[in-house]
């Protein structure tokens, strides 16, 4: 059995090796970087506090994509609660203006995800802009979640190589921003 | 991790999309490392589904996070100590009898000694250490051991494959010459290259320990240490003939006959010609556990086609029809 000392330097090992990639995990579920931290933070506290031996069990890191991913799925849970109830307050037709581009690039993003083939821009567009989920995408358009995964795949291969150009200029912006943080 | 372009495409939007399961973020985390182009490719995708959704991932740096939640770790503690300040007293004076009890305990303790010498000279050795720990040295390499009630510690030159016994309250740490390796009970193999120091584990965990950096290498996994820059760096793919003279366990991708006859020239010791120069460039996809030279030998020549024969110190592998 390890000791306390050794407890916690395990705990700092695992946290330093795996938080950009929890993180990166975390974000895709909840998109918000602040959240994202807290919930990679959260997990590893519960381990931390509740003593959990994250050695015996032999998968370390499994463990720590299954608690993240759990604690994502019930922020998401509480969130949902959450909108429902603002939802009767709230003034519809909010659009989400994009901060990250100039107006003349989105616009061109826009208009290759309009020449999309039909049924891969709908699945796009409801993932992207509604935020729907797979499984709910796929109910609404009547076709297997495996579907909706493959015209996602699709949508993001034909759009990588129509706006391929544009690429740099926002990684740029992101690399900027990021160590200006 | 082979993924063909579409499946590829779709594992990344479902992670984008944070509709990928936990196996499947892993395994996509998996192919990024795998080389400079995967993880190229993922970024740029990336930066494509940022500009689509508005948001990009920006997260806080590593060191500045482990600061925050190891002020909330002691700030809940703090929180419980308050509450809990009877108790603590208790605690207390049982500290004061345990800490006086472990005064004297150090106190006459006797310093540890390295009772185990090692030296493996020009051949491997084998040899089970008296807690049933297993170490394999490489030529050339030298060992030594020591245990007391509460540890066990080694120092190696050069390199070794170890199976390390785990024993309740006795960590084994080994020191090499550009790290400390904390073992977690497991097995691996310490390498010495030219460039570099690595660590490769095929089962269990350890930690590796440098003066400015630590990192966490599981099963399957492999850790380096590269003195120019001082930095540990992990490694998801391991290779097992790095230490098969240890394990005798080999796996060719379709390799050149040339290199696994050198491999199993270094790991059974003896010289191996191939007498045909056309035959060094044959290529052979085979996994081999715990056989004998001779048996790897007999399927060689059945799966290319050749034939080899035997003398006092070589094999020689030579076309079918050249006797």
């Amino acid at each position: 059995m390890l000791n306390d000392h050794n407890d916690d330097r395990l705990v700092e090992m695992c946290f330093k090796s795996y938080y950009q990639a929890l993180h990166r995990y975390a974000y895709a579920m909840l998109k918000n970087n602040e959240e994202a931290g807290d919930a990679v933070q959260a997990v590893f506290l519960k381990i931390w506090e509740k003593r959990i031996h994250l050695i015996k069990d032999q998968g370390i890191r499994a463990y720590l994509y299954t608690a993240v991913h759990h604690h994502c799925l019930n922020i998401k849970r509480q969130q949902r609660t959450q909108e429902k109830r603002l939802a009767d307050y709230r003034e519809p037709g909010v659009i989400n203006i994009n901060q990250l581009i100039s107006k003349e690039s989105y616009n061109r993003i826009m208009n290759c995800i309009d020449q999309l083939p039909e049924q891969c821009r709908l699945v796009f567009t409801k993932s992207r802009f509604e935020q729907k989920t797979y499984n709910q995408i796929a109910a609404e358009l009547d076709i297997s979640v495996k579907t909706v995964e493959v015209h996602m795949g699709k949508a993001l291969r034909i759009l990588r190589l129509k706006l391929s150009d544009i690429l740099w200029i926002t990684f740029l912006y992101n690399t900027f921003t990021c160590f200006s943080n | 991790m082979d993924f063909s372009e579409e499946e590829i495409y779709e594992l990344i939007t479902k992670f984008l999309s944070g509709e990928a399961t936990p196996d499947e973020a892993m395994q996509l985390e998996e192919w990024k490392e795998e080389s400079i182009d995967h993880s190229e490719f993922y970024a740029h995708a990336v930066r494509l589904w940022e500009q689509v959704s508005g948001d990009a991932s920006c997260p806080e740096s590593t060191n500045k996070a482990w600061e925050k939640l190891a002020g909330k770790k002691t700030g809940n503690n703090k929180k419980k100590f308050t509450l809990k300040v009877i108790l603590k007293v208790a605690a207390a004076v049982i500290l004061m009898v345990s800490a006086g009890a472990l005064l004297f305990k150090i106190n006459h303790t006797p310093q540890r000694e390295y009772s185990i010498m090692l030296d493996a000279g020009n051949n491997f050795l084998r040899d089970t250490l008296p807690d049933n720990s297993i170490v394999v040295l490489d030529k050339q390499s030298g060992f030594q051991y020591g245990a007391d009630d509460n540890s066990r510690k080694a120092i190696l030159k050069g390199q070794a494959w170890f199976c390390i016994q785990g024993i309740d309250g006795k960590p084994f740490e080994i020191e090499t010459r550009y790290f400390k390796i904390k073992v977690l009970g497991t097995t691996f193999h310490v390498s010495v290259e030219k460039e570099f120091q690595s660590v490769t584990v095929t089962n269990g965990a350890v930690l590796l320990i440098t003066p400015h950096d630590t990192l966490l290498v599981s099963a399957n996994q492999k850790g380096c240490y590269l003195p120019s820059s001082g930095r540990l760096t992990l490694y998801r793919k391991i290779d097992i003939n790095e230490m098969a003279y240890a394990t005798h366990q080999f796996y060719f991708d379709d390799t050149r006959l040339e290199d696994i006859c050198a491999k199993l020239a270094s790991v059974y010791g003896r010289k191996m010609v191939i007498a045909d120069e056309s035959l060094k460039s044959m290529r052979m996809t085979a996994e081999f556990q715990n056989e004998s030279l001779q048996d790897i030998m007999v399927i060689i020549a059945q799966t290319l086609h050749v034939h080899f024969k035997q003398t006092n110190d070589s094999i020689i592998i030579h076309e079918k029809n050249s006797d």
